[in-house]
């Protein structure tokens, strides 16, 4: 009688399997299409989900896939690994197995991806980095952290006259981009004698993480001691704190150089403009490129489309916005970002919003890229 | 002595086998399942090539989740292995040279670090009696500081030889050798499971008092189990260097979550005495070959957390289902209910024993002490010293710590407006505190705060979007939300019986994918204007936040000390099943903590709100083990049934106040979580229990 029973209960489950096997197998076929219609696989593999700038990443990827002249001829996937490197690994070695013809990779740490990096280049895969890892055959796009840093920093030293105390606001301990970042301030606070660090926050590159740093700063300091911020994210943060603590609009808002955050942006135009969040400060944004995570994808695509003269590491720096060349946008289109707006009305976009989507090298995104991954004339 | 009959283990019948390695079978089906549907689904074969990749990628999980099946069996929890990973592998790339002599000698240094980490940890569990998760997440805190302080950032290098001994080919196209690796390390914990010290292993896990009373040394195997443990973190951090072939300071700690993952789908019970590593390392590739699964059916990347919580429940329903579960148990009782319903045999049809409510009719006066003497103080202070003493750690470290800020920094730290900023920062621990708090003391765990929090403030903004009106529903709404979590939590710890560390890890999950999908991973809106001027406004020179953390301490100290629900959390926490036979509803008990647990958070994310005018979804990541850092050192034991919520209030304040100290000094700020954890671990050092 139990033998039975087990015996059929073995029948249905093999059934099972092989239907779910089935099921699955109908799904992969799909995904096989690659070579047979001439289409390229393109992978998109992010680390982290769970903040604006990564999904702002992730939806220009989206829509410069969508880009005409790659529309018909390639097939973009993305996935997420989550926190975990050895996931990514595992995920991008997935990936090439799952016959990838390029992984763009967002890589959670630059080192221990090299091994899968290197598997994929040895069968025929192009990978390409945003922001670094260490294996060669990998083409990456990177900001120089240091040069930006100091850059940043020179450029608050400067508003301060040269002299004065300076606050770092840093980015996630143990991630080179950061630390990178810090050594350009530390480097361009040792060229003036007279600047004295006041305080390094770890500011996580997160706004709420900056404002609790600062607010614990603020609690054995006032904003009288502090002349200059140089901030990896959180000059909107810092300077919205300004206002609420009543420190302006009697003292101007302390300079700050930072991130591309869109209410960063808006705090430059000046309080006459009637613009929501405008307080007129002198301030300073370059993105960290948000931009070059689309400028990757294409680097990927230069590669499969056969160009031998991609060079395997691409600098890239971002564009500067100050009080002096802040302008607003009409709709974001991509058009008017390239005739010189930097800037996306309020209310439209959450003020942490990372504005630099649009680049010279990547002209054809506009504000639709970064929040519907759309591009402008799409329906 | 030979004459003495051994008594042999009967011969089981394969039913009873079955039965006995379920749990290990759940884990192999897990992966047999997983593995055929691949192979299944993939365009080719499973080459050799996969399989050497997934071999020596799952090494270090493997490995570090095999050290936490060995703290699991034992009762433990360990917080600290993801760090310590990162430790061996920050000083392997720092200092192994090409050398053979060095190669050999760092892999036995990497073990050797291990073990050391372990065995402080053992040392502090086993003979200072602390508590596994107050002594790992502190050592976690100093050793994640001490990494940044040692590296950085990530580089270094590994030797190509020690790269390849362990994710080379032992046999060319044949055999990996990182399999062989792990099948070595299977082997020896085979050799330890079989030894007296794997018996002596098993048998703390199962009950500490039958295995003391039965001439088992209870410390000595806790403190060796430790070692062991970290015996093998360091095995796992060797393999990881290897395998990286450099080094990241960072690496380890995003594995933390999927070592206990692994550790609890391979069927190892937490709490201890069932279990074993074979089921760990099945899990391992388990987990590893999901992402190659997600890969083929190519879902959105938001819901990737979701799938991931998903598949940990199931597995740990799938591991204990079967007579013995509380559901079972719940589903009989209500049965026997309904038929009671049916033949009117119900106590309520019968018009039973009702208890006496309200004030209890008696007439007694409260004696004047006889045995102590001296000022009414002191006398106070003695009565209530059990109570007193909890706090006394957070508050004095508080004071210490308020004094080194003045001297240190100065500035404007005596002042009403450095009072303000310690209460206004301190909130959110508070808060979060209360909750936790609650959860502990009745001996568990809630990891859903940080993406509860999130997510409620994260609906709060969109609702609201910088208006008050929407607020007064909103608001309310939000809190219902994260009542609506605590319930889940709740009723997947008593009705299903899981443990609360896994449903709570599994509703963090989910609570994340529902925050990506409700936003589409770009949250909008802004804190309505009242919850904002509830941070910026000063009244009497105190923000209304400082004063309302003021009332919600009042509130708080009242719901745990001074009600009904407060004195069965208590009793809960002390012994579930005294509670049970004293006629507390113990299940109901649980299930409230969770909800407060949930209210606390989904408050917390309003009030985070409010303090940032818009908000994030990685905005409650920093609360979590702060909050539990908070919990523990306000004197709350982390097996439940001792605390005192002034203790944890102060413990809120200490680490904020640490905070300031950090951020206005020129401290590195490595030193910060290296300061948090001497500091938990000095505060709960004081605390300890006399040894009885």
């Amino acid at each position: 009688m139990r033998i039975r029973a087990t015996k059929r209960l073995a029948r249905w489950a093999i059934a099972a399997g092989a239907g779910i096997a089935l099921a699955a197998s109908v799904t992969a076929d799909k995904a096989e299409a690659k070579t047979e219609d001439g289409k390229f696989l393109v992978y998109y593999s992010m680390s982290y989900v769970g903040n604006a700038w990564q999904t702002e990443a992730k939806n220009t990827v989206i829509a410069m896939a969508k880009a005409p002249q790659y529309r018909d001829r390639v097939e973009l996937r993305v996935q997420a690994s989550g926190p975990d490197a050895q996931k990514q690994i595992q995920q991008m070695n997935a990936m090439i197995a799952a016959g990838a013809d390029a992984i763009v990779a967002f890589p959670i740490s630059p080192t221990a991806l090299n091994k899968v990096i290197r598997n994929a280049c040895n069968k025929g895969v192009v990978v390409a980095v945003i922001n670094g890892v260490t294996e060669p055959c990998a083409y990456v796009v990177k900001i120089d952290g240091v040069a930006l840093g100091d850059y940043r920093t020179q450029y608050v030293i400067d508003q301060m006259g040269g002299k004065g105390n300076i606050v770092a606001i840093t980015g996630v301990p143990g991630v080179s981009y950061g630390e990178d970042h810090h050594k350009g301030f530390k480097q361009a606070v040792e060229r003036h004698p007279d600047v004295n660090v006041l305080a390094e926050l770890v500011g996580m590159w997160s706004h709420s993480e900056a404002r609790l740093k600062m607010r614990e700063l603020l609690a054995t300091k006032s904003w009288a001691d502090i002349d200059g911020i140089v901030a990896q994210t959180g000059c909107y943060t810092v300077s919205q704190m300004q206002v609420e603590d009543g420190w302006w609009p009697d003292n101007p808002i302390i300079p700050c150089a930072g991130e591309s955050a869109n209410g960063n942006r808006l705090q430059m135009l000046p309080v006459d403009s009637g613009i929501e969040g405008a307080l007129g400060k002198t301030g300073q944004s370059i993105g960290s490129g948000l931009w070059a995570v689309s400028y990757t994808f294409k680097t990927a695509m230069e590669v499969l489309d056969g160009n031998e003269d991609v060079p395997h590491l691409r600098w890239y720096t971002g564009v500067e916005v100050t009080q002096d060349n802040v302008k607003l946008c009409e709709n974001g289109t991509a058009e008017e970002f390239a005739a010189g707006c930097n800037t996306i009305k309020p209310g439209i976009v959450p003020p942490d919003y990372a504005i630099d989507f649009w680049s010279p090298q990547v002209p054809e995104l506009g504000f639709r890229a970064a929040t519907e991954g759309m591009l402008d004339d799409e329906t | 002595m030979s004459d003495v009959p051994l008594s042999r283990m009967p011969r089981l019948s394969w039913q009873q086998g079955l039965a006995r390695n379920r749990r290990l079978l759940v884990a192999v089906t897990a992966f047999i399942g997983i593995f055929v549907c691949l192979d299944v689904i993939s365009p080719g074969p499973i080459s050799y090539f996969e399989i050497n990749f997934l071999s020596s990628n799952t090494g270090p999980l493997a490995f570090a989740a095999m050290g936490q099946t060995v703290v699991f069996l034992i009762g433990g929890f360990d917080l600290s292995c993801g760090a310590v990973l990162s430790l061996v592998n920050v000083i392997m790339a720092l200092h192994t040279t090409d050398s053979l002599w060095s190669q050999v000698l760092m892999c036995f240094a990497g073990l050797g670090i291990g073990a050391s980490v372990g065995a402080i940890n053992g040392f502090f569990i086993a003979y200072m009696r602390l508590q596994p998760v107050v002594v790992t997440l502190a050592v976690m805190f100093i050793i994640l500081g001490l990494n940044l302080l040692l590296m950085p950032d990530p580089g270094g290098y590994i030797p190509y030889g020690l790269s390849m001994v362990f994710t080379g080919d032992l046999i060319p196209d044949g055999f990996p050798a990182a399999l062989l690796v792990i099948l070595l390390a299977l082997g020896l914990w085979a050799l330890i499971k079989r030894s007296r010290f794997g018996t002596a292993l098993y048998a703390v896990g199962s009950n500490e008092d039958a295995a003391f009373a039965n001439g088992i040394n209870v410390a000595r195997t806790k403190f060796l189990g430790y070692t062991l443990a970290g015996t093998f973190y360091g095995a796992g951090g060797v393999f990881l260097s290897a395998q990286t072939s450099s080094g990241d300071p960072l690496v380890g700690s995003g594995m933390l979550l999927l070592i206990f993952a692994a550790t609890i789908l391979g069927g190892t019970r937490i709490g201890g005495g069932e279990g074993g590593c074979l089921g760990t390392v099945f899990a391992a590739f388990t987990l590893m070959l999901i992402s190659n699964v997600l890969i083929v059916l190519n879902w959105s990347p938001h819901v990737m957390p979701i799938t991931e919580a998903v598949i940990l429940l199931l597995a740990v329903i799938g591991a204990s289902i079967g007579r013995d579960t509380s559901l079972a148990e719940y589903w009989r009782v209500t049965g026997l209910k309904l038929s009671g319903l049916r033949h009117r045999s119900l106590p309520s049809f019968h018009g039973g024993a009702r208890a006496n409510t309200g004030k209890l009719a008696t007439s007694w006066t409260p004696r004047a002490s006889d045995e102590l003497s001296g000022p009414q103080l002191w006398q106070w202070t003695t009565k209530n010293w059990d109570v007193l003493r909890l706090m006394v750690p957070a508050w004095t470290l508080l004071v210490v710590v308020y004094i080194l800020v003045v001297a240190v920094i100065g500035g404007e730290s005596v002042s009403v407006h450095y009072l303000n900023s310690l209460l206004t920062l301190g909130l959110f621990l508070a808060v979060l505190g209360l909750g936790q708090g609650a959860v502990v003391l009745t001996g568990g765990l809630d990891l859903s705060v940080p993406h509860t929090l999130a997510f409620t403030g994260v609906v709060l903004a969109a609702l609201c979007n910088g208006m008050d009106g929407p607020a007064y529903w909103a608001v309310p709404l939000v809190l219902a939300i994260g009542i609506g979590v605590g319930l889940f939590n709740g009723i997947g710890v008593v009705l299903f019986g899981m443990p609360a560390i896994v449903v709570t890890l599994a509703t963090n999950g989910i609570m994340q994918g529902a925050g990506l999908l409700f936003t589409g991973g770009i949250p909008t809106g802004r804190s309505p204007p009242a919850l904002v001027w509830f941070f910026t406004e000063r009244l009497a020179g105190l923000a209304p936040a400082a004063w309302f953390l003021i009332g919600f301490a009042g509130v708080a100290y009242v719901v745990l000390h001074r009600t009904t629900f407060g004195r069965r959390v208590f009793a809960v926490g002390n012994s579930a099943r005294v509670a049970r036979l004293s006629g507390v509803r113990v299940d109901w008990t649980v299930l409230g903590v969770y909800v407060l647990s949930g209210f606390c958070s989904a408050l917390a994310g309003v009030l985070m709100t409010g303090f940032s005018t818009v908000s994030f979804l990685n905005m409650g990541q920093r609360f979590l083990l702060p909050a539990i850092a908070v919990v523990l050192v306000g004197g709350t034991l982390a097996i439940g049934g001792r605390g005192h919520y002034l203790g944890i209030f102060g413990g809120a304040l200490l680490l904020t106040a640490v905070g300031t100290l950090v951020s206005g000094s020129e401290l590195h700020f490595a030193w910060r979580d290296i300061i948090f954890g001497i500091v938990v671990l000095g505060a709960v050092l004081t605390l300890r229990e006399r040894a009885t």
